[in-house]
């Protein structure tokens, strides 16, 4: 029964495990360089001691944790996000389509399983290779923050880290529904990269300078905002209605992916 | 001059997107930042904002650039531009080989009587004269945006980004084309051109917020295609020799070394 997930879980596996490995080290270098910053930060704290709070008040900045780790690595943790999400989609494409593209799907899908049980194993080994690849970044993260950093407070870190779960679960769902509903995309692990740097383009926008009239509704666009990891350092926690846009995405891609691959016609050689 | 039309056509519609997109981006990231430009008259905020630690100062060009200019802001901005249009130049790296191999047209290709050379040259040309459109509308985008939001000609200043913005773009489709050449497993060299557009990305990060004494500075430095053409360094020393020669022998380099590899190249088929 379990023969589809060991195979999926097992092709993948390496793909994963070099993208874990390449984001180890890159979150790694960040870590270090935040501590050799570490001098100059705390001169700056006292210089800014210095000031009066109204001054600082009518600037609209909160300086009391503008350094701070967390903040910092809040604004870093962006860039792993984007590589988490194209991994996810890439990793989405390539397990659901891999059979249609190789037309390979009448040797899987006459075995004498159904095609929900096929597809429903090949969806929890994608899932439990990026969930268990969200645990090792994690915990990595939070070791070496501990160990480097002094003043680190771990609950906050991992706070801002669980967006790259959301991320990596959004973008999974959301790249297994188009794979679900695409007839015959030429290429589609490429496609999947440009799904995901649309995204990324409207959260550039949205991170950068002051917040315009119109502008402001294009934090709904992005699948990024919706675990802002900028917000989530300051208010410590997601908003319900981010949670609620998370959870509707991931169920509705799930529900329309499985029944839409239901009734699809599958080419076969 | 056949397979050279036939790409030309077939490369027209993903430029197309990828273009809009890029002119989207230019448009709405210069609408948010209208804010910005125009206030050097609040002399604490730039008071506060010189004694920021100095790592974070070299981030964000604090002190380094004249934020009340169109131009210091653009510098900022160019970092993201020049990610998007690395993407896409990656991308169409990527396709020159790949796409063939994937949709299994590559045997109907080379068995024509013409030579390999001859095919991928045609291919290559036709890549490079999209990536010479892209960086030239480019232009025309940057101008546009700049006199239509800020009601200000920058005339110069958008030659040099566009120049630069051609020598990344050159760079990463040289890059990319090179690993699929030499990769076999398509799905591992795709991760590993997208893992390394982010990796040079946050490489040039690492090099703008290292002091200059370190050592640690000119690895990423002569790493990172970004740092290469980084617009804060256009703005103040203008295009250097130097940056340009290194950036030309590395695309002459790879695409020479790709044309040896494709002659050698055992296709899939």
């Amino acid at each position: 029964m379990k023969n589809v997930y060991k195979y999926e879980f097992k092709t993948n596996f390496k793909t994963v495990l070099i993208w874990l490995i390449s984001l180890m080290i890159v979150s790694w270098v960040l870590i270090v360089f935040y501590q050799s910053a570490i001098l100059d930060i705390q001169e700056f704290n006292k210089f800014l001691s210095g000031y009066s709070e109204d001054l600082l008040k009518a600037l609209q900045f909160d300086f009391s944790n503008l350094f701070s780790f967390e903040n910092y690595f809040s604004g870093i943790i962006l860039y792993i996000n984007l590589c988490l999400a194209i991994e996810a989609s890439i990793l989405s494409f390539s397990i659901f389509t891999k059979e249609l593209k190789l037309k390979l799907s009448d040797y899987l899908y006459s075995k004498p399983l159904t095609r929900s049980s096929i597809l429903f194993q090949k969806f929890m080994a994608g899932l439990s290779l990026l969930v268990l690849e969200f645990l090792f970044l994690l915990a990595f993260n939070l070791v070496v923050a501990n160990t480097l950093i002094p003043e680190v407070e771990l609950v906050k870190l991992s706070i801002v880290d669980l967006s790259m779960f959301f991320v990596l679960i959004v973008f999974y769902s959301f790249s297994f529904f188009l794979s679900c509903i695409m007839k015959n995309w030429k290429n589609p692990n490429i496609r999947g990269i440009e799904i995901t740097m649309i995204f990324f383009m409207f959260k550039i926008i949205n991170n950068i300078g002051s917040s315009g009239d119109f502008v402001d509704y294009l934090k709904y666009i992005s699948f990024f905002d919706y675990s802002d990891p900028r917000v989530l350092a300051l208010n410590n926690f997601y908003s319900i209605e981010n949670l609620c846009l998370i959870l509707a995405i991931v169920v509705l891609s799930l529900l329309f992916g499985f029944s839409i691959f239901k009734r699809k016609n599958l080419q076969s050689s | 001059m056949k397979i050279l039309r036939k790409e030309l056509k077939n490369g027209f519609k993903e430029f197309f997107w990828w273009f809009i997109g890029y002119s989207l981006l230019v448009f709405l990231m210069c609408f948010k930042t209208s804010a910005i430009v125009g206030i050097d008259g609040n002399q604490q905020m730039v008071a506060l904002l010189s004694s920021f630690p100095k790592a974070f100062k070299n981030l964000f060009g604090l002190g380094v650039v004249d934020f009340s200019k169109v131009e210091g802001v653009y510098t900022i901005l160019f970092m993201y531009m020049a990610l998007v249009a690395s993407f896409y130049s990656a991308i169409s790296g990527f396709n020159v080989v790949s796409k063939e191999e994937s949709m299994n047209t590559i045997e109907f290709l080379y068995v024509k009587p013409i030579s390999r050379n001859r095919i991928l040259l045609a291919k290559i040309t036709s890549g490079f004269f999209y990536i010479i459109l892209f960086s030239l509308l480019s232009y025309f985008v940057v101008i546009y945006s700049t006199n239509y939001i800020f009601d200000y000609w920058m005339n110069d200043f958008a030659i040099l980004l566009s120049i630069s913005l051609f020598f990344t773009m050159a760079l990463f489709y040289s890059f990319c084309l090179f690993l699929s050449v030499l990769i076999k497993n398509m799905k591992v060299a795709l991760n590993l051109g997208f893992a390394s557009v982010i990796v040079a990305f946050l490489l040039l990060i690492m090099a703008l917020t290292t002091e200059d004494t370190n050592l640690y500075k000119w690895i990423p430095r002569f790493l990172s295609p970004f740092w290469l053409f980084d617009a804060r360094g256009l703005l103040l020393e203008g295009l250097s020799i130097i940056r340009i020669s290194q950036a030309l022998s590395f695309i002459i380099f790879s695409n020479a070394i790709s044309f040896i590899l494709h002659r050698n190249r055992d296709f899939l088929g």
